[in-house]
């Protein structure tokens, strides 16, 4: 299998393997989660939600909804 | 998607507000909000010293970079819960210390229930047979106007946005505690000496744009939740309103907003239900109950 054009995605102790060329938005649907409740970051950096996943990105996403 | 003040690669894109904003617009329009948030509401002045609650959290830690940032005194207070768990306390102080380490030109206070009073908050809740949470709310309150009234401060400001007090909106409608509506307010003057005047600069601007503005800046903050938050409700309200925020941008918003004007409009009024205040027999704070405030009265008790 090819794994070239794969990306990761983190989230607390979860991880994903998807396939670049897709937006930011349909990754996090795709995996489950609500766009609203977090935000993506590439390389140290905040990065937009319709920004296209490139092959072997490493994307972590961070959770906005706190309680207490 | 672009920035739709320079054209750069924007950052985040704010539906309800139809702007999309680059890393360098957004945290300047943030701490504009904020700015504005805090003359509109009449919150402080700048001849103010402020005692911000913080907790080693993005909000909170976004509240004190803005604060500063605007020119503000702004000072820290962490309190310190005893909460073990994951090394949750200790990691959260490590953020607010590291934050302050930056910032020579404010003081980081830090207030350690366990050493100060022999146990934790969960110990001291268990004492007492109370929900954690509940006691200790009552607990930091108490002890940040402590520190308040000790350091002489003008006012407490605490970094709630617009998602906690949206929900905290919701959920006091929803069981329609009069109380808690009419305390609900971006400021809450003076309403006895020995009470320190609490503002929530941060009531307009919504979580993902707090967490958002911490990123961009480049703060550090604590991202473990307190063990003690799992299934509270207020997570749960919060996502009810990112469904009805995603179907209809603003609407989070509006219905603070809408309270906000109401209630200044006097909509409230008559709903008051606070008992006069007397001072504590033992620590002199103020303190609706008899003789001895909530706080002295858990010590007294609950003896180690
Ligand atoms: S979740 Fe509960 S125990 Fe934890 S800090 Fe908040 S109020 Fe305190
Ligand atoms: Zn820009
Ligand atoms: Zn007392």
């Amino acid at each position: 299998m090819d794994n070239n054009h794969e990306a990761t995605l983190k989230y607390h102790e979860q991880e994903w393997q998807i396939k670049s060329g897709m937006t930011i938005r349909h990754a996090i649907e795709k995996v489950g989660l609500d766009p609203q409740s977090v935000l993506a970051i590439r390389g140290k950096k905040l990065i937009n939600h319709q920004t296209l996943i490139e092959p072997e990105d490493e994307i972590l996403l961070v959770n906005v909804v706190s309680g207490g | 998607m672009r920035c739709q003040l320079c054209g750069e690669v924007a950052v985040i894109s704010m539906p309800q507000h139809r702007l999309k904003l680059c890393e360098e617009h957004f945290p300047a329009w943030v701490e504009r909000r904020v700015a504005r948030t805090i003359e509109s509401f009449r919150m402080f002045s700048p001849d103010d010293r402020l005692l911000v609650a913080v907790s080693g959290g993005k909000d909170s830690l976004a509240l004190w970079e803005i604060l500063l940032r605007l020119g503000y005194q702004a000072d820290g207070v962490y309190i310190h819960l005893g909460i073990d768990h994951e090394g949750y306390s200790d990691r959260s102080q490590s953020y607010a210390e590291a934050y302050a380490e930056t910032h020579p030109e404010a003081t980081l206070h830090v207030v350690n229930v366990r050493e100060r009073y022999g146990r934790s908050v969960p110990e001291l809740a268990l004492e007492g047979g109370r929900k954690t949470c509940s006691r200790c709310g009552m607990i930091k309150r108490y002890l940040m106007n402590r520190m308040a009234r000790e350091g002489d401060y003008a006012a407490i400001v605490t970094g709630h946005n617009l998602d906690d007090e949206a929900a905290q909106l919701l959920q006091n409608n929803l069981y329609w505690l009069r109380g808690y509506l009419q305390r609900q307010a971006p400021v809450l003057p003076q309403t006895h000496p020995g009470l320190a005047r609490k503002a929530k600069p941060l009531c307009l601007v919504a979580e993902r744009e707090s967490a958002a503005y911490t990123l961009v800046r480049g703060i550090e903050y604590i991202q473990q939740e307190c063990p003690h938050s799992v299934g509270a409700t207020s997570i749960f309200h919060k996502h009810i309103l990112n469904d009805l925020e995603r179907r209809s941008p603003g609407t989070k918003l509006q219905f603070y907003q809408g309270f906000i004007r109401a209630r200044e409009d006097g909509f409230l009024a008559g709903t008051d239900e606070t008992p006069p205040l007397e001072e504590c027999a033992q620590c002199g704070q103020p303190t609706s109950a008899n003789a001895l405030c909530a706080f002295c009265r858990m010590l007294e008790t609950e003896e180690p």
